[in-house]
């Protein structure tokens, strides 16, 4: 990940031409880009892939726009979270066969007390896809794209508070509908 | 079996932990691999653009009008709001009868403010006379200790004695402002200083929002000739003591001739141009013909560049048209119609206005908890939000009723201060017969729309509009995200809208200038005769991407305005909003400017004034108010600022003003001082109305005498819509810290309001006002408390 400083320094250099500076702010940002997609799209690594170069296009198309108010690589992941956004949707719409939609299917609960941890993964994944837009842009900033909350607080232009709040308010939500696909199981 | 694995289990998930959240996702996202597959950073790399050099915006550079950490309710760069605390310490002190003239306001602030004439002289003249310009600086800032001694816990300079209210101070002012030193010759170095800056303003690059005053302030600071330049350096250097003194105040009609209908970016030569507009106070220029009125501003600021950033002197240095429009232009810069002497000008001349938008955005801001920018604050648009009852024009009387009522000012003391209401009621169109229409809305479905559910609100807003449409209406969509493309081509059939509606999501970026081009071309190709054709945009109006420019754009509005395709303008959501952007739209579009931040707002425009909105009754409305001289010694329009028009081209038809909707009122407000106590036989004013009557099919001139007789004998015996209208603009004017409210207490404002909104319980409205009233009085105190504690820190 980079460094504030070093993102500036590279931003400027390339807002002067510099070619390789781009290759450098690629190279240093995409990882976790991708990671933050990865979990978006659960698993599905081509699709990740795709999203990821979506975000850079787009991003370059941007890019003249970014108002340095945010660190870059949140700026990125905002990019990243709609182009995600964007290609459910698309996908949704379009009523794509659901092998090729992000959202992958439900297993079967197991009858086991405890759920595997794939399970739970997926249906936390849901639990945060069917949160409304706030709260679902908060948590997966937070927890997938792992920012922390004053960085999610400027993107959102609020207090670090108003994240915190919402964070515990996604939290009551997410434990409310993972409990209720619990009762379904039972 | 680990914490974690048990965490999995939402049973044993504690809600009020903060932790197991994060625990449940660790576990969770441990299931996913987010190494990056092999080949993806070559496809990354590939996709890097052969020029990848862009302009660089900077976070410090960009004003934005947005609400966050980076703006809360205080905003010091812009605030130059009189500090009652001091006003209170210093009521008990004399002021020196030499500097009676001047006011300053704090002198905690002159230090800056003065450090910045000196800089600013130095830069700008200082190839043709640097010595001198710096002994010039270097006497102001003699003086101005000068002054500090004198003037304890005083305020600031102003060298405009029209501004004080009483008599006394008045006729002190005549030769004070020649006679005092400071007050002939700091202004006019002040003005130098700013002209400087607005040139050295130039070579930054990105800097505050330009807008349209903005920008044309720094072209003409830009084409400030050389001999102006220096002899506005030897105004500097040499004291002039006994000058003869210009008149305080310009008719702003002289000064500003063409802003009515100004552009955004071509420079007005024929109009010199305050140089500054962005305050509140007025300072006198020794030039002759640039009698300007100079805002300037003064507080506790902490930098010199935000000193000139809220001044309006670093403008960025547009690269490209699109620029100047799209991306920073957010708010207009401020400044407040001054008192003027009715000798100088007897006539105010100004286009019509009946958009609303301002009022919105503030109520927005203020639900918030953060006080609007300045320049968001238009006071006849608060005003106009407003219903006052006034009775519509009789069959035969014209296109419109002249509803007038005065009072003696209930703010400003000392006597024979008076409020004037002129409400300018247009003839009503019933619903039933409003002429079928073709309404093509343009829908920015760009990434920002999705926030706070802007998109959502649209939809709601348009669902609302489709009960409202008759059989014959025909509603078309037109979208844009990255690129512009038709949704819905004209048709009449709801469910066909509703679906397209319903299918609205956002996508991409902002192209609005393809979105407007495709609705235009549509527009043009399905015309009927005897229909009303209308563009509504609904948009957030962030940047634009496509290749237009905010000129071209303006220019294909204008046209197609000119061929009878309106525009409506409908501001939605808050982060990027384009408030100029957007009522600039209108404007040339011949439109309407509505903010939308409820579902309620849209009711309000899309259903209970739909025909208002759609069927205009009277194109390029203005008017003129002749005020009488024997009786009206002074008189001061509050807002309508950006409509001023020259009074000599009142009667030329060319000049763009203002479109009135079926019943829509127009309710313009004056304050006068008169020459004696009014009597009922007194012909204070004559109301001039000239506008191009749809019904007619002509230009029609309407005209009503003001009287003595209108005036309510006390403030509290005039009707409680007239007491709305006058606190409604003087809340506005609170808002937009003019000069002219410097000692109206918002609490006052507050009980008042809730004393009208008592007396018109119908109006829910009002209720919701005093509101917001009381809230503008709470944040206002937040803003004194915090602003003293600061003040406190900085002397120990």
């Amino acid at each position: 990940m980079l460094e504030p400083t070093e993102e500036m320094r590279l931003l400027a250099a390339v807002a002067a031409g510099d070619r390789r500076a781009a290759e450098e702010l690629v190279s240093s940002t995409y990882g976790q880009v991708f990671a933050s997609l990865m979990r978006m799209v659960h698993g599905d690594r081509e699709l990740a892939a795709d999203l990821t170069q979506d975000t850079y296009r787009k991003a370059w198309k941007a890019l003249p726009t970014f108002d340095q108010r945010s660190r870059l690589t949140t700026w990125l992941f905002r990019i990243a979270y709609t182009t995600f956004l964007n290609h459910q949707r698309r996908a949704r719409e379009a009523q794509i066969d659901p092998e090729h939609m992000a959202v992958v299917v439900d297993p079967k609960p197991s009858q086991d007390d405890s759920m595997d941890r794939r399970e739970v993964a997926l249906r936390l994944r849901r639990a945060v896809l069917g949160l409304p837009e706030e709260l679902r842009f908060t948590v997966t900033a937070r927890f997938w794209a792992e920012l922390s909350v004053e960085e999610i607080a400027r993107v959102e232009k609020v207090t670090g508070a108003a994240i915190r709040k919402r964070l515990k308010n996604a939290k009551l939500r997410l434990h409310k509908a993972l409990e209720a696909g619990e009762e379904e199981v039972a | 079996m680990s914490r974690a694995d048990e965490k999995l289990n939402p049973k044993n998930l504690n809600p009020k932990n903060d932790e197991d959240l994060e625990m449940l996702f660790s576990a969770a996202g441990g299931e996913v691999d987010t190494t990056p597959p092999e080949g993806l950073l070559e496809r990354l790399l590939n996709d890097i653009p052969q020029d990848v050099s862009f302009e660089l915006i900077s976070a410090d550079d960009t004003e934005s009008p947005e609400i966050g950490p980076a703006m809360a309710p205080e905003l010091p760069a812009n605030d130059n709001r009189p500090r009652y605390w001091l006003w209170s310490v210093a009521a008990g002190l004399v002021l020196a009868v030499g500097l009676g003239s001047i006011l300053v306001r704090n002198t905690d602030s002159m230090q800056p403010s003065l450090q910045l004439e000196s800089e600013g002289a130095l830069r700008t003249v200082s190839p043709p006379a640097p010595a001198a310009v710096g002994e010039a600086a270097e006497v102001a800032l003699k003086k101005e200790a000068m002054k500090q001694d004198a003037l304890v816990g005083g305020r600031k300079l102003s060298g405009d004695l029209t501004a004080d209210a009483d008599d006394s101070a008045s006729a002190v002012g005549g030769t004070a402002v020649g006679d005092s030193p400071v007050g002939g010759n700091l202004p006019t170095s002040l003005e130098g200083a700013l002209q400087g800056q607005a040139t050295a303003g130039q070579s930054t690059a990105r800097q505050a929002p330009s807008s349209r005053r903005e920008s044309r302030s720094r072209q003409e600071g830009n084409a400030v000739p050389e001999a102006k330049k220096q002899s506005v350096a030897r105004e500097q250097s040499v004291p002039r003591p006994s000058a003869p003194a210009p008149r305080p105040t310009a008719p702003p009609a002289e000064a500003e001739t063409v802003r009515g209908e100004g552009d955004v970016s071509r420079p007005e030569p024929e109009a010199p141009s305050p140089v500054g507009e962005v305050m509140d106070e007025l300072v006198v220029t020794a030039e002759a013909p640039l009698v300007d009125v100079q805002h300037v501003q003064s507080s506790t600021v902490p930098s010199r560049e935000e000193h000139l950033r809220a001044l309006g002197y670093v403008g960025h240095a547009p690269s490209s048209a699109q620029d100047r429009a799209f991306e920073d232009n957010f708010f207009d810069s401020v400044d407040t119609n001054p008192f003027i002497d009715t000798e100088d000008d007897r006539l105010s001349t100004f286009g019509l206005d009946v958009d609303t938008g301002s009022y919105g955005l503030v109520r927005e801001y203020l639900s918030r908890d953060a006080l609007p920018p300045r320049g968001a604050v238009r006071v006849e648009e608060m005003v106009n939000y407003f219903d006052y009852g006034d009775a519509p024009p009789q069959y035969g009387e014209g296109d419109f009723a002249f509803n007038i009522e005065g009072a003696p000012s209930i703010s400003r003391e000392g006597g024979r201060y008076y409020t004037l209401r002129i409400g300018l009621k247009g003839r009503e169109v019933d619903p039933a017969d409003r002429k079928p229409a073709l309404l093509t809305f343009v829908i920015d479905v760009s990434g920002s729309m999705e926030r706070e559910d802007r998109l959502g609100l649209v939809k709601k807003s348009l669902s609302l509009l489709i009960d409202q449409l008759k059989p014959r209406d025909r509603m078309a969509l037109v979208v844009y995200g990255t690129r512009g493309r038709v949704l819905l081509e004209p048709t009449s059939n709801r469910e066909r809208i509703r679906r397209a509606i319903n299918a609205l999501h956002p996508e991409g970026s902002t192209n609005a200038g393809e979105g407007l081009q495709l609705a235009y071309e549509m527009a043009a190709e399905s015309k009927r005769r005897g229909e009303i054709n209308r563009i509504i945009l609904c948009s957030d109006g962030v940047a634009n991407v496509g290749k237009t420019s905010a000129d071209d754009i303006l220019e294909m509005v204008r046209d197609h305005a000119q061929q009878g395709v309106e525009l409506t303008t409908v501001g939605f959501g808050m982060g990027n909003y384009n408030d100029i952007l957007m009522e600039q739209l209108a404007d040339r579009g011949n439109g309407r400017y509505a903010y939308v931040d409820s579902v309620r707002e849209a009711r309000r425009i899309f259903v209970e004034d739909l025909t208002g909105t759609l069927q205009t009754i009277a194109a390029e409305a203005r008017a003129q108010v002749e005020m009488n001289p024997e009786i009206v010694s002074r008189y001061r329009l509050l807002g309508y600022e950006n409509r001023d028009i020259a009074d000599e081209r009142f009667r030329d038809d060319t000049v763009d003003a203002g479109e009135i909707g079926a019943g829509h009122t127009v309710t313009v407000l004056y304050e006068l001082k008169t020459t004696r106590p009014l009597r009922k036989r007194d012909p204070v004013a004559t109301v001039h109305l000239r506008y191009a009557s749809m019904a007619e099919k002509e230009m029609v001139e309407q005209k009503v005498e003001v009287r003595g007789r209108d005036f309510a004998p006390a403030w509290n015996q005039a009707s409680s819509e007239f007491r709305l209208a006058a606190s409604v603009a003087e809340l506005a004017e609170v808002l937009r810290q003019s000069y002219w409210a410097r000692d109206t207490d918002p609490r006052d404002l507050f009980v008042r309001l809730q004393k009208v909104a008592a007396e018109l319980p119908g109006d829910t409205k009002i209720a919701e006002l005093a509101t917001l009233a009381g809230k503008v009085a709470d944040l206002e105190e937040l803003r004194r408390e915090k602003r003293e504690g600061t003040r406190g820190a900085d002397r120990d």
